[in-house]
């Protein structure tokens, strides 16, 4: 018996193997080996049109042609008077084969499909991400969530107003805690000062080179201005996962400083929001109640 | 009448016909509706360290992509395909990442996981679904040939490079014009991400998962056992991702990201070996049944199987008929390979495994006349 691919010579409806239609001349099918001894094959039709067998027996050696019986369903754009699904009957070559049906793998299935269940799977779960999880975020208040643009009040003398988004965690006694998407912003009262921003911005970047138990790379100090015109400095350090910002922020003779933490999947985006909020600290004149 | 199969009329994940196709080009648009201001944002304000960490981070996936390309024992996977599953990671994921990655975080925080471990999940939790994705829709699509866990392993590989890429990207660029975009932040944190962290985060979490999807597409197996791969291997991906970026073990970055990696490292090296295997047992079966020994001897096969024994190979035909010869032996080999894989993809009657059978004649010509004796001059 010779091994290998199997061949189906076909011609016209009445001869070929598939009966198949009056258009479609089957041309040849060949049947290989696949992965696990399952044979995997095709029938080739004129032009684009393909056939695949939805079923499939299995070898136990792969130089016997076992393949008895296997269904054979149109993957192609056969005309729609085509009878697309027909039992093969192929001569066994070898009475030792002992078929046994099995599945047919998934990508063998796909063959000239359109995939509309496949296409709508991957949109529905893309969906799922782009929509639904926001929406059920949006739906669940949390206890901290801000009115959007309502500033809130740090210490009694320091306002800040919170991007959208960004979470109360934490307003017990003088600490205010900010989150979002596990990074957080913690503002500090302000408080009386007779430092420069940048000695101030120093001694947290002493802090961080002192730290044994992180190894910072920290990024030079840079100036900003807040909306209400006070004078900032701010400093960015890197670990590998995550990230620190610091501003410090002078008024007169008061100083604030804020310090935020963010793993580094977050924080390209979070950081012009926490950037926004640092510029929107304003000092407060008169002490008020939180 | 000569019929052309459409394998080889394109091996690339292109395809019009292809409905999948589609979604997945609608979800690069929406990807880089959101990743293009992050990136523009970068560019304008720091032009030169922009296009520093731009070119960096380009090279970097580069590099690896080439390398990942020219390491392929059995199979030579389009080019095409590979930038697709490229940009699936680098756009699509990291672009709905933006969206989903904060609502995820703060819907696992509002069911009370501290905050340190909430940031972890999350990551895991969206970015390891969205990345096994790509390599899903790339299986929908036929002509991407996902159809074995080597194979989904590839590119689930390249998938998580495209995200690695632009993550680091985003992260560097973001870094250094929060500190006046200075060049050494940016090689330092290239240091960080790429070196020290890079390598055994996203592209091999993604490639655990897109085994588990090459298995669910390729095997025969029953759809319960199939379906329990796939899901497994995301679970362990996410997993592992969580794992990566909790806050245990925090410290030094070094002994952080190698005692944290190496679960993963270890989970990956298991897997490939699997899944080669799978491979090579596959290619040793198609070769010998199907492909004429007059082509392809048994002896050749074994060679064919590793890439030790091909480089031995050239090496004794280098000091066999020298340079010539290891050159002529190493396209003989190349050829067999395409054709054992024309063998199995397209069939025996098709023109590329027509073309690659005179192919590798053509070689066995060649290596044979690099033998012959030199004639010595009296």
């Amino acid at each position: 018996m010779p091994h290998g691919p199997v061949f189906w010579q076909g011609g016209g409806a009445g001869s070929s193997p598939v009966g198949a239609t009056k258009e479609a001349h089957v041309l040849e099918a060949w049947v290989s080996p696949f992965e696990g001894g399952v044979p995997h094959g095709q029938i080739r039709f004129p032009g684009k049109h393909t056939l695949v067998p939805r079923a499939y027996a299995s070898w136990d050696e792969p130089t016997q042609c076992p393949v008895e019986r296997t269904d054979i369903v149109n993957r192609g754009n056969l005309p729609s008077d085509a009878k697309f699904s027909h039992r093969v009957s192929v001569p066994s070559m070898s009475s030792h084969a002992n078929p046994t049906a099995q599945s047919v793998p998934l990508s063998v299935g796909l063959l000239g499909r359109r995939s509309l269940l496949g296409a709508t799977v991957v949109l529905g779960i893309a969906l799922m991400y782009i929509l639904a999880l926001p929406a059920l975020n949006h739906a669940i208040k949390g206890e901290g969530d801000f009115a959007p643009g309502e500033p809130h009040v740090v210490g009694g003398n320091l306002q800040i107003t919170p991007a959208p988004g960004w979470d109360l965690d934490d307003s017990s006694g003088l600490l205010t805690v900010l989150s979002k998407a596990g990074a957080t912003f913690v503002p500090t009262p302000a408080v009386d000062n007779e430092q420069t921003a940048e000695e101030l911005a120093q001694v947290g970047i002493d802090g961080l080179k002192a730290d044994t138990s992180n190894t910072w790379v920290i990024g030079e100090p840079q100036t900003f201005v807040t909306d209400a015109g006070d004078h900032g400095v701010s400093v960015t350090a890197h670990t590998t996962d995550q990230t620190q910002m610091t501003w410090v922020i002078l008024n007169g003779s008061r100083s604030a400083t804020i310090i935020s933490y963010s793993p580094d999947s977050a924080w390209p985006t979070l950081s012009p929001e926490m950037n926004e909020m640092a510029a929107s600290v304003v000092f407060l004149d008169d002490e008020v109640q939180p | 009448m000569t019929i052309r199969p459409a394998s080889s009329i394109d091996r690339s994940f292109v395809d019009v016909r292809s409905l999948v196709f589609w979604v997945m080009v609608g979800l690069t648009g929406y990807g880089l509706i959101h990743i293009a201001p992050l990136l523009s944002n970068s560019l304008t304000q720091y032009p030169a360290a922009g296009l520093v960490s731009a070119v960096l981070w380009s090279a970097y996936g580069l590099v690896l992509m080439l390398l990942l390309y020219r390491l392929e024992l059995f199979e030579r996977r389009s080019p095409l395909t590979m930038v697709g599953a490229f940009v699936w990671g680098a756009v699509v994921v990291s672009g709905i990442g933006t969206i989903a990655g904060p609502a995820v975080n703060e819907l696992i925080l509002k069911i009370g996981v501290p905050d340190g471990w909430a940031a972890a999940i999350s990551a895991g939790v969206t970015e390891e679904p969205l990345k096994m994705l790509g390599v899903v829709a790339l299986a929908l699509i036929p002509r991407a040939r996902v159809n074995s866990p080597i194979d989904g392993l590839y590119f689930g590989l390249i998938v998580g490079l495209g995200f690695e890429v632009t993550e680091s990207y985003l992260y560097t660029v973001t870094g250094s014009i929060q500190e006046g975009g200075t060049f050494m932040v940016i090689l330092l944190t290239f240091v960080l991400r790429g070196i020290i962290g890079g390598l055994w985060n996203h592209p091999t979490f993604t490639a655990i998962t897109g085994s588990g999807v090459g298995y669910f597409f390729g095997a025969a197996a029953s759809l319960l056992r199939r379906t329990l791969v796939m899901v497994g291997s995301l679970l362990a991906a996410i997993a592992l991702h969580a794992f990566f970026d909790s806050p245990v073990l925090e410290g030094n970055p070094l002994v952080s990201t190698v005692v944290k990696g190496l679960p993963t490292l270890i989970l990956f090296i298991v897997v490939f070996r699997i899944a080669q295997a799978k491979e090579r047992r596959r290619f040793a079966r198609i070769g010998e049944t199907q492909v004429p020994r007059d082509l392809i001897t048994e002896d050749e096969l074994t060679v064919l199987a590793s890439r030790k024994a091909r480089r031995r190979a050239r090496r004794e035909e280098r000091h066999l008929s020298g340079f010539a010869g290891a050159h002529a032996m190493k396209r003989l080999q190349r050829t067999q390979t395409e054709l054992v894989d024309a063998m199995a993809d397209d069939g025996p009657d098709a023109d590329r495994t027509s073309e690659l059978a005179a192919d590798v004649r053509e070689a066995q010509r060649v290596l044979l006349e690099t033998r012959q004796p030199v004639a010595v001059p009296a």
